[in-house]
This record gives structure tokens, C-alpha cells and sequence, in this order.
């Protein structure tokens, strides 16, 4: 232990080289990881904030958020006669290809029901969400990149909007979520459809229940619970991703083993004398393996420790000033990230055993 | 010699018959021809020879580092033949204290930490090896300097420190190759002294490989191997450097007549220091001549 640590020692600067390579590996593995975690959140906050039981949307439409999903106005009466449906909202989720100071912008439209809020804003960054007629909240995102903030008028294909709050979590990487009531939203629409109908279950009844009497009460329509929707949501939002995120957060994963091998390799190398001076004196292979596997393993660990710190700190400077860098890290993660710098540090204490054992004691009767 | 024999003059090394062949064929070199050396324990051998001709394969070979190709070689009476890598490890940890020509410490550690980490391979920890590490660095005259790190300490103090490094498990054996090849004149004698004292002292068998003549005073025997073979004797192929008394094969090129002698040099630096006083050399060579 104390040769390792000393040899470590003995080589500060380029220790910490690596120490930093693996920091800038933890920050690719953490930031993937992360901006999976963050987009996934937001997908699922889309849902399960919404306030909704059962998501209705037109026959095969899925529940997702780009599900061609459009549905007549007049059968929400006849969903509130349901039998188990206790209320019933109309919601529009629209994406809307529009241009603002100049620039083309993706924007959704998220028209709901004011008197129930069912399908409204699920995190403000600031204002509020009350929404009258002509007021709208729009993404802080959003509100950054165009210089808007409360207060001011916002025009969208020709209809001008009071913002009254900001909301946050709705950049959803190619969009933004923009709020607003049901009945302003309805202009962005075919006249007498809707989207959604969101239904939240009475108390004694089962969502399959209700679900069922849904489908069998009215024809051409499907009904998704709210876990069932926001996975729909994540799958369609994320899903294409999610072999782009794990290769990324892979290729860090494989560089900081990169990093930790070479330098191991190189300190073995140069050490390759003083091992030598060891195996005449009477260390065994198993000794010299010791002092590498510590050697890896002490730069595992603290490469991995200080990013583990270090990462979220800076993402979260980072997210000061660029608010589109929606990356969230959990516990799990960084425990995560820990495990693979113990499996770093065994992995890369592998690679110069070989080495070592080949290692000839006659070598130190050479004069260098 | 038989094995009751051996015990009888308590012999510490026997190699019986012991040949090492490199190479194959056009390529065949032997360095170690049917030798036969004994040496008894708290005896002090001095094996001499030119470059080539064997002294490091035999000190190799009697320190359990390099197999021979023939005969039988018996540390305490242990054959090494028999012993896996690891009882070999073993063997060199704790029968065996290795000097090397370069002091061969360890850059990172500091002197104590040096003759420490042997001490903690054999088990020794803690308060234990450090008091033993101390004590022993205080008998080679190092006690001020215990907390420097090897390139902190000149030539000589880092060849103490491996001194203490190779008594550090009490070993039987302390194995020498050319302890005092790098070391100025002053700082070998001290090192030649103090290997003395510790095989008189306390009783250790010491083999030194050399080309230093000085080393031939305190010897108890001294061996001339040439061409793979030992003997008490040696060829006249071979000359003193008068300046540093090493001993030097006659067909290098720095030589000087003088009253129609011919001086053979180690280097052009000695050549130059003879040429200062050649007077004084002469006389001092003619002191410490080898006799046929």
C-alpha cells in the first residue's frame, strides 16, 4: 500500500493528468446519463402531472405526444355520463412550426382546461399559471433565447399573448412547451376538435373499469392509462436516443479505462527496474501485482470520487447559462459511477500483470 | 562432498559440478564451466576475473535468480533445483541480502522506507520493522540521514543504505556484485571496511564479485575465474591500473611506457592522474601486486 501510494506520489503530475482524464470520463458518462434522466423526467412529468387517470385519444392513436390523435369536442359529454368518470378535460398538444424575432421556432402547443388545470404548466420557474384569455406561460428556455420575460407580449402566427409566468422542465430538446388556455389554443386547431380528453377516475372505481365502459359507450376511440401514456411519451421522445446515450456514456466509460490503463501500463514500465530490484530481494508476483492493483485502484478512486463531486457542480454551472443543458443526476447515478471506478481500478490492474511476471530480477546486475 | 559432510563444516553455499551454457550452436557461450565452489558460514570469498567472465551468471546462480544448466547448487543445504518460484522468492527474502553494483534503492520510498519494505515483504510491520530499519541504518552511519530519499544521498550513502537493506532479514548469505565499481576511492574503502566488519561481527557468509583489488586485502579467499572455470590463480592475460588498482585485461588501449614498462589504464582519466606523478603509482601497484 504504502509503495503504491508513494510511487503514485513520486509521479504527482502525471497522476494528475489522469485524475483529470477520468474527470472529463465521468463528465461524459454523467452528462449522458443525465440528460437521458432529465428528458425522461420531463416526458413523464408531461403525463403524470397532468392530473389525468385516463388519457383518450382517437382510435390506434397511441397516447404519445406525436400521435395524430384528434378527436370531436361534442363527445365529452358522453364521456361525463361514464359510468366511474368523475371529470373530463379537452386537451391540445400541437406542435406548431412558427417564427419568432426572426428565427423559425418548434413550439407545442399546450392548450388546457383552465377550471379543471387538468394538463396545465407541472413546474413554474416564475409569474403564475391562472391563465385568462389572450395571457399565456411560455417555456424559461424559451423566454431566455428570445428575450422575453413576464409581462411582455409574445405574438404567434399573428395572435399576440400576455406572458403571465415562465414555466420550467418543458424545453423537450427540439421544442418548446408554450400554455395556454383551452379556448385560445382551440385557434391553432381544426374547428370542434381536440387532442386529448383527460378523465380522471371517481373514488370506488378501477381505471380498467372505466377504461372499459369508455371504449364499450363510445366507438372509434382508445383509452391509455397515465402510466401507459407516459411511457408511450418517454419511448417515442427518447427511445431513438437511447442507443446514442449508452454508446456516448460507453465511449466515456472506455476512455477513462483508456486513461487509467496507460497510465498503469507507464508506471509499470518505468517501474519495470524496481520491480525487478523487488523479485531479487524476495518479492513474489503476487507482491508486485499487489502494489499495481493498489496503484489502479487508488487513481479509480479518486478519478471517479473528485468527478463524481466536481461533475454536478459544473453542470449545474453550466446550466446557468446554457438552460437547454437539461441534465439531471441522481444518487443512483453517481453510485453507479463509483462501481465503475472499482471496476476500473480491477480491469486496469489487469492489463500489466502479464507484464510483471515477466519481469527479469537478473535485470538489476545491469548497470543503467 | 556428501550432505552429512557439509553440515559437518557448516557450509552455507555448495555448488557441485554447476555449468551454465547461453545460446545454442555458433551462438554457444559457456560461462560457468563443471565449477566447484564451498564456502562456510562467517567466511568472506572474493571471486575476481575480467569483464565476461562469468563473476554476475555465478552470483546470479549461488543468489537463486538464474537456474544452471548442470550440477547442484545447495544454499544451507537446501538444493534450489528443488524449489518452486515462489519457495525461491522466499529463499532470497530471508537466507539471502543482494548488493548490486548500483545501490538499486527504491526512488520513492525514503531510506528507512527502503530497508523497511524488505523487512515488511518477510512479515516484519509496524514499529518492529521501522526500529529494525533504524538500528540497521545507524550501523552503516546513516542514522542522520534515514528520512532522505535516494537521489537526496551521494553514491556512497546510498550504497550503505542498500547494505542495510540486504542485512535486513538477518540473511546467512550477503551476495556482492561489484559493491564498489561506482564509488570513489575514500567512500569503496569505507564500504570494503564495513562488509568486513559485518561478516566478522555477526557471523555472515559474504561472496563478493569484484574487479577491485582493494577488496582482495580483506578476503578470506580469494577465487580467479576465467572462462567459466574457478581457481586460486590467475592468468597473466590481466594487468593492475596503477592509479584505481582495478584490475584490467591487457589489450586496452590506454596504456604508458615508462623505463620501458608498460602501464595498462582503466580510462584516459587514470592515464592522465598517472602521468602527473608516475613515481607514485608505480611504487603504490608494486604494494598491491597479485602474485603468480
Amino acid at each position: 500500500m504504502s509503495l503504491a501510494l508513494r510511487n503514485l506520489y513520486h509521479q504527482k503530475s502525471k497522476v494528475a493528468i489522469s485524475i483529470a482524464g477520468v474527470t472529463l470520463s465521468v463528465f461524459l458518462i454523467l452528462t449522458m446519463s443525465g440528460l437521458y434522466l432529465g428528458f425522461s423526467t420531463m416526458m413523464d412529468n408531461m403525463v403524470t402531472h397532468s392530473g389525468a387517470d385516463l388519457w383518450v385519444t382517437s382510435e390506434g392513436a397511441s397516447g404519445s405526444l406525436h400521435s395524430p390523435s384528434l378527436l370531436p369536442l361534442n363527445i365529452r359529454e358522453n364521456l361525463s355520463n361514464i359510468e366511474g368518470v368523475d371529470t373530463v378535460s379537452p386537451l391540445i398538444r400541437q406542435p406548431l412550426s412558427t417564427t419568432l424575432k426572426d428565427d423559425t421556432v418548434l413550439l407545442y402547443i399546450n392548450g388546457y382546461d383552465t377550471d379543471t388545470g387538468m394538463g396545465g404548466p407541472w413546474s413554474m420557474a416564475s409569474g403564475n399559471s391562472d391563465l385568462d384569455a389572450g395571457e399565456i406561460v411560455i417555456d424559461k428556455v424559451l423566454a431566455s433565447q428570445y428575450g422575453y420575460d413576464i409581462g411582455d407580449n409574445i405574438t404567434i402566427e399573428e395572435k399576440e399573448f400576455k406572458i403571465i409566468g415562465l414555466s420550467d422542465k418543458s424545453y423537450i430538446m427540439i421544442a418548446y412547451i408554450i400554455f395556454l388556455s383551452f379556448d385560445d389554443a382551440k385557434s391553432f386547431l381544426l374547428e370542434g376538435v381536440t387532442n386529448y380528453f383527460l378523465v380522471s377516475v371517481a373514488d370506488g372505481f378501477t381505471d380498467e373499469e372505466v377504461s372499459a365502459s369508455i371504449v364499450d359507450t363510445i366507438t372509434d376511440v382508445s383509452v391509455s392509462t397515465t402510466s401507459e401514456t407516459a411511457k408511450a411519451y418517454k419511448d417515442e421522445v427518447i427511445g431513438g436516443f437511447i442507443p446514442v446515450f449508452w454508446m456516448l456514456s460507453g465511449i466515456g466509460y472506455l476512455v477513462g479505462i483508456q486513461i487509467i490503463g496507460v497510465l498503469i501500463h507507464s508506471i509499470t514500465m518505468e517501474n519495470s527496474k524496481e520491480f525487478g530490484i523487488l523479485k531479487a530481494v524476495g518479492a513474489t508476483n503476487f507482491d508486485l501485482y499487489r502494489v499495481v492493483a493498489v496503484q489502479a485502484f487508488i487513481i479509480s478512486a479518486l478519478g471517479f470520487t473528485i468527478g463524481s463531486i466536481v461533475v454536478p457542480v459544473l453542470i449545474s454551472i453550466i446550466q446557468t447559462y446554457v438552460p437547454e443543458f437539461v441534465v439531471e443526476i441522481d444518487l443512483q447515478m453517481i453510485m453507479q459511477s463509483s462501481f465503475l471506478g472499482t471496476l476500473t481500478g480491477l480491469l486496469t490492474s489487469i492489463l500489466p500483470a502479464r507484464r510483471i511476471a515477466q519481469i527479469d530480477p537478473a535485470l538489476v546486475f545491469k548497470e543503467v | 562432498m556428501s550432505n552429512q559432510d557439509s553440515h559437518s563444516l557448516d557450509l552455507v553455499v555448495e555448488l557441485d559440478h554447476v555449468s551454465k551454457v547461453y545460446g545454442h550452436d555458433a551462438s554457444r557461450v559457456v560461462a560457468l564451466d563443471d565449477t566447484i565452489l564451498h564456502v562456510e558460514r562467517g567466511e568472506m570469498v572474493v571471486i575476481m576475473g575480467p569483464s565476461g567472465s562469468g563473476k554476475t551468471t555465478l552470483i546470479q546462480i549461488i543468489g537463486a535468480l538464474l537456474s544452471p544448466t548442470t550440477g547442484c547448487v545447495k544454499i544451507n543445504g537446501t538444493d534450489l533445483g528443488e524449489l518452486s518460484g515462489k519457495k525461491l522468492s522466499k529463499l532470497r527474502l530471508r537466507d539471502i541480502g543482494f548488493i548490486f553494483q548500483n545501490p538499486n534503492l527504491l526512488a520513492a520510498l525514503t531510506a528507512r522506507r527502503n530497508v523497511e519494505l524488505v523487512l515488511n515483504l518477510n512479515g516484519i510491520k509496524g514499529d518492529l520493522a521501522r526500529e529494525t530499519a533504524l538500528r540497521l541504518l545507524d550501523r552503516v552511519g546513516l542514522s542522520g540521514r534515514t528520512r532522505h530519499l535516494p537521489a537526496e544521498l551521494s553514491g556512497g550513502e546510498q550504497q550503505r543504505v542498500a547494505i542495510a537493506r540486504a542485512l535486513a532479514n538477518s540473511p546467512s548469505l550477503i551476495l556482492a556484485d561489484e559493491p564498489t565499481a561506482n564509488l570513489d576511492s575514500k567512500t569503496g574503502h569505507k564500504i570494503i571496511e564495513m562488509m568486513k566488519d559485518i561478516t566478522k561481527t555477526e557471523e555472515r557468509t559474504v561472496i563478493i564479485a569484484t574487479h577491485d583489488l582493494r577488496i582482495r586485502d580483506v578476503a578470506d579467499r580469494v577465487l580467479w575465474l576465467e572462462d567459466g572455470r574457478l581457481s586460486s590463480h590467475w592468468s597473466n592475460g590481466y594487468a593492475i591500473d596503477p592509479v584505481c588498482l582495478m584490475l584490467i585485461g591487457k589489450l586496452t588501449k590506454t596504456t604508458s611506457e615508462v623505463e620501458e614498462d608498460v602501464y595498462h589504464f582503466c580510462s584516459e582519466s587514470c592515464m592522465r592522474e598517472f602521468t602527473k606523478d608516475p613515481q607514485k603509482y608505480i611504487e603504490r601497484s608494486k604494494l598491491g601486486r597479485i602474485s603468480h
